[in-house]
């Protein structure tokens, strides 16, 4: 994989140097610019443009953006929706995707193959080839109501279910866990079964247990999806009640003319992807490496 | 075989229901819905009723034809072309055909008609980005992943940097960008008048038509690149490395190595990346919407861009599905030939 | 209460090809059953069936008289060793050994108790918070078995558990299984391809092959009085030899047979007037070296192995395999020297055409 480093000379190790770091900053400086500019009056921005000073946290540095973004732009509604949106997408989509893998890893049932077959079709569809008829679709799908009493409303849009429910099942996530779970010896069910288990304490005792990276990796890909989701919400949420974060920020970008407030909100849409990218690193980076080579 | 008490028909059928109810519900009954409402006319709020309309749907959103047209001699004397729109309204065939683009030879002309030159339009915009997107973001991705390769102190950090524009969402990339090709203050325009003391003529990279593509290709690679770097990794180290050691012993030289173990190791990595990557083009969208909406003068807008914005904000829901078919079975067929292609390179 | 176990005319194939062809084996309450033979052979096939893991084509197996073929495994009451220990690597060693009563809903106190006395009976105690990754083989060994007696099952499985680990360790938790069998008495069932596990632990040897049972016995008769020649190969190290010979006439003390090699032809306890083929086969223990001209066969030596207590020098006698003798331990034999080999003929066994067992004749 890697030559021993003896075998370049010093030349050459510092012209790899200058490419890989030429690259880093290719790679940071955008998102340094957004963060710096974030601190910045509007004025300031402009002016810093032309130097260095741009990617720098000097001059006038202040909250000021972050007070004036979160006090009139409603982010903090939305970043509620994403975050109930993600977070339940998230959890119903690890136990029902990893229960039907589950079933078509561990257990023994007829027309088994004939589903992954079809899990595997379903795998090439992508949000973009049925987004508008499933919109017509979900316009007349039923949902309970609580104003005033319980009632029944005859549309999901304007919802934050409409941004859940339709993510909750996916191909992708049922075929990284069916291949992971085919890779945990037959031994550890057979013993359970020994001693009396039934399949789901071989689920709840055996399986999940043992996955923890697999459950790690799969939540970061749907989480990820339903965090950053843009296409769907913008189809399905016309209005601002159930708006997620992403929706927020485009819209907000373009009606406003301050690029400080602007930027303030793109930070603040991107920290928490940045934090869990930060403290996740590994099972990101597991998430792609691990789900690609396969295919 | 496994004994009778471990055939758990039920219990399968119990633990699985609820993915399945939700891949049918969500998936298989939409693309098959896409399919039927093509044929109809469905509108989202209509007061006509919905019919079944055939296949004009696709009539009007693939129709395409040619005419030719001579000069004819003008009321002030100067020798012109007659007005497509008059012809077009004269000629039944010819009716509700716009002009795509058109071609003069001497005192002929050739004029491309289209139903929709619009979606004719976003269909050769989504190509031309395709073009232009996979190989760059391709090669960058693949050298990026030798670089991280390299065994440099610190290949960690390198990585995770990389990478880190994927996480992130597309609309804060978005964003970010439409300030960094900002006309007057980008910071992009800023850099190459410095870098050439300012002999270079700013640039409004997402305002004119013939810049507007090449910026959103730019951006997107930079974007997504480190996705494709991360699956070329894991491909580089399933390379065996005593493959590198015999060819060292061999007297191969870096760049020989290169060539003949590092890329045919990668080959099958390769064409993996090059599929997921061109479908993942062909459904351009999120930058679009957020950076030009299509413009300018429509030299943004691709097949998706389209379908949302006739289906969706102009609520045309059968033609929008008819677009997403259409969508669809392009890159079905594009995976498939790709997967062919790169098959037989393999297997030969 | 340990059990008995009986399977009549079990059998059962994977498609076409036939695994197990009807085994029928009657195994007494606290006995002690080896199930040995070569990778392949349908062991451990038969042993998952007797767990409930694997199911059964045609026949029956009986727990003290009840057929138990759709029972489940847990529903029989049976304890099982797997070779990998199939021990949990999310779960301590106490937790491992507390799953299965925690599935079975045993209350605390209890399970407490229970697991403590397995712990204790194994020396497992101080490592009762360890994990699997933490021990040593021989000691996730101990947890697996652990793991199974804490039921109190009434019959045993053992699937080849000492096949991962080294020599030494072997013949330490031999020693080991055996006496928690002479504690707790057991029905065990324990399957294995090593004849040495086999004859140290087994009251009663199986020796299958191709899916059939070649013998039942205790290991000293299988040894002594192997029913054919596969047997006869399968148990003792080194290999018994084995002579191509001829049947030649019939004498008082038996058939007159000829060794195809050597031209010597030597009275048998063979029994039957019989003409043809036969093959002669003589352990190591009972060859003796001589000069090439006084042997019954005469070869070059090619091999000698000398492992302290004995030195076993394997001769070219013409035969399939080089035949081995059992030679003194100070004794040197150059590798590549002629000899000749001399051996009692009553000792030796003889086995006809097919490879069965000769029976002896009865004078």
């Amino acid at each position: 994989m890697k030559p021993p480093l003896n075998s370049k000379t010093a030349a050459q190790r510092i012209a790899t140097y200058a490419i890989v770091l030429l690259f880093v900053v290719i790679f940071v400086s955008p998102f340094l610019f957004m963060l710096m500019a974030s601190f910045k009056p509007n004025q300031q921005i402009f002016s810093d443009l032309s130097s260095i000073r741009a990617f720098l946290p000097v001059g006038s540095i202040s909250l000021q953006n972050y007070r004036d973004v979160i006090g009139s732009s409603g982010i903090g509604r939305f970043a509620l929706n994403s975050a109930f949106i993600t977070i339940v997408t998230v959890c119903a989509g690890l136990f029902v995707n990893s229960l039907a893998a589950f079933a078509l890893a561990r257990l023994e049932w007829r027309g088994k193959g004939m589903v992954l077959g079809l899990i595997v079709v379903l795998l090439i569809i992508p949000l973009e080839a049925i987004a508008v008829p499933m919109m017509l679709m979900v316009a007349y799908l039923p949902t309970l109501g609580f104003e005033g009493g319980l009632s029944i409303q005859w549309s999901w849009l304007d919802t934050r279910l409409v941004q859940i429910v339709p993510f909750v099942a996916n191909a992708f996530s049922i075929f990284f866990f069916y291949q992971a779970f085919s890779d945990i010896p037959r031994d550890f069910d057979e013993a359970a079964y020994v001693d009396g288990a039934t399949p789901f304490q071989v689920y709840r005792h055996v399986i999940v247990p043992l996955s923890g990276t697999t459950f790690a990796t799969v939540a970061i890909i749907q989480g990820l999806a339903a965090w950053n989701q843009y296409l769907w919400p913008v189809i399905v949420v016309p209005s601002e009640g159930a708006r997620p974060l992403m929706v927020g920020l485009q819209q907000f970008f373009r009606f406003q003319t301050e690029w400080g407030e602007v930027m303030a909100y793109a930070t603040l849409a991107t920290l928490p992807v940045f934090l869990a990218f930060i403290f996740f690193q590994r099972w990101f980076v597991q998430s792609v490496m691990g789900s690609g080579v396969k295919g | 075989m496994r004994p009778q008490w471990a055939n758990r028909g039920a219990l399968a059928f119990l633990f699985g229901t609820p993915a399945m109810l939700g891949l049918i519900g969500f998936l298989v009954v939409p693309f098959l819905m896409a399919i039927g409402l093509t044929l109809t006319n469905q509108k989202l709020l209509s007061p006509q009723d919905t019919r079944i309309v055939g296949l004009s749907n696709y009539e009007r959103l693939l129709g395409l034809t040619m005419i030719r047209q001579d000069s004819v001699l003008g009321v002030n004397g100067d020798t012109g072309f007659e007005r497509v729109r008059d012809v077009t309204r004269r000629t039944p065939r010819l009716h509700g055909y716009k002009p795509l683009g058109q071609a003069e030879f001497g005192s002929t002309r050739l004029v491309l008609l289209a139903r929709d030159p619009i979606f004719i339009q976003s269909l050769l915009n989504t190509i031309l980005f395709a073009v232009m997107v996979v190989p760059l973001q391709c090669s960058l991705a693949l050298a990026l992943a030798l670089l991280v390769n390299a065994g440099l102190p610190g290949q960690r950090l390198f990585r995770t940097v990389y990478f880190s524009p994927v996480v992130m969402s597309m609309v804060v990339v978005a964003v970010i960008w439409a300030f960094l090709f900002n006309r007057d203050l980008g910071l992009i325009n800023q850099f190459l008048s410095w870098a050439t003391f300012g002999k270079f003529q700013p640039v409004d990279w997402l305002g004119n038509p013939a810049t507007a593509m090449p910026a959103i290709v730019i951006m997107s690679a930079w974007q997504g690149a480190g996705l494709q770097m991360l699956i070329f990794l894991a491909g580089l180290q399933a390379i065996p490395k005593e493959l590198y050691d015999a060819a060292r012993i061999d007297g191969a030289t870096a760049f020989q190595r290169f060539l003949h173990v590092t890329l045919p190791g990668l080959s099958r990595t390769i064409a993996f990346v090059i599929i997921i990557t061109t479908i993942a083009a062909f459904g351009l969208f999120t930058q679009v919407d957020v950076m030009t909406q299509g413009g300018p003068a429509n030299a943004t807008s691709t097949v998706m861009f389209y379908a949302i914005e006739r289906g969706v904000r102009g609520q045309d829901i059968a033609y929008g599905s008819t677009i997403t078919v259409v969508y669809f079975v392009l890159i079905a067929t594009l995976a498939l030939l790709q997967q062919r292609f790169f098959a037989r390179r393999a297997g030969s | 209460m340990p059990s008995q176990v009986e399977l009549c005319d079990v059998q059962k194939g994977f498609g076409e090809r036939q695994i197990i062809k009807g085994v029928n084996l009657l195994i007494q309450p606290s006995e002690f059953i080896v199930l040995v033979g070569p990778s392949g052979c349908g062991k451990s096939t038969l042993l998952r069936m007797i767990a409930g893991l694997e199911s059964v084509d045609t026949g029956e197996i009986r727990f003290d008289g009840a057929p138990v073929n759709d029972r489940r495994p847990a529903e029989r009451n049976v304890g099982m060793v797997f070779q990998s220990y199939a021990l949990y690597p999310h779960m301590t060693v106490e937790e491992n050994v507390a799953f299965a009563l925690k599935i079975a809903r045993v209350d605390a106190a209890e399970r407490r108790q229970r697991v403590d006395e397995v712990l204790d009976v194994l020396q497992l105690s101080a490592l009762r918070n360890s994990r699997p990754s933490q021990l040593s083989g021989g000691q996730r060994q101990r947890v697996a078995i652990g793991r199974s007696i804490v039921r109190k099952p009434a019959v045993f499985l053992f699937d080849e558990p000492l096949s991962n680990l080294d020599t030494a360790l072997r013949v330490q938790m031999r020693l080991e299984i055996s006496r928690l069998h002479h504690r707790l008495r057991n029905t065990v069932v324990y399957v294995t391809h090593d004849q040495v596990e086999a004859m140290t632990l087994a009251d009663r040897i199986v020796v299958l092959e191709a899916g059939t049972v070649q013998q039942i016995g205790p290991p000293l008769e299988l040894y002594e009085r192997p029913a054919n020649k596969f047997v006869a190969g399968f148990l003792g190290t080194p290999q018994m030899g084995f002579l191509a010979a001829e049947a030649v006439g019939h004498g008082a003390d038996g058939l007159s047979v000829r060794i195809c090699a050597s031209g010597v032809t030597l009275p048998f306890r063979g029994q039957g007037s019989r003409q043809g083929n036969v093959t002669i086969g003589i352990r190591p223990e009972d060859c003796t070296l001589c000069a090439p001209e006084q042997g019954h066969l005469a070869g070059e030596v090619l091999q000698v192995e000398r492992l302290g207590s004995d030195t076993f020098a394997f001769v070219e006698g013409g035969g399939e395999a080089p035949v081995a003798v059992r030679v003194g331990a100070d004794r040197d034999v150059p590798a590549g020297s002629r000899v000749g080999v001399t051996f009692d003929p009553a000792r030796c066994h003889l086995f006809d055409d097919s490879g069965v067992t000769l029976p002896p004749h009865t004078a």
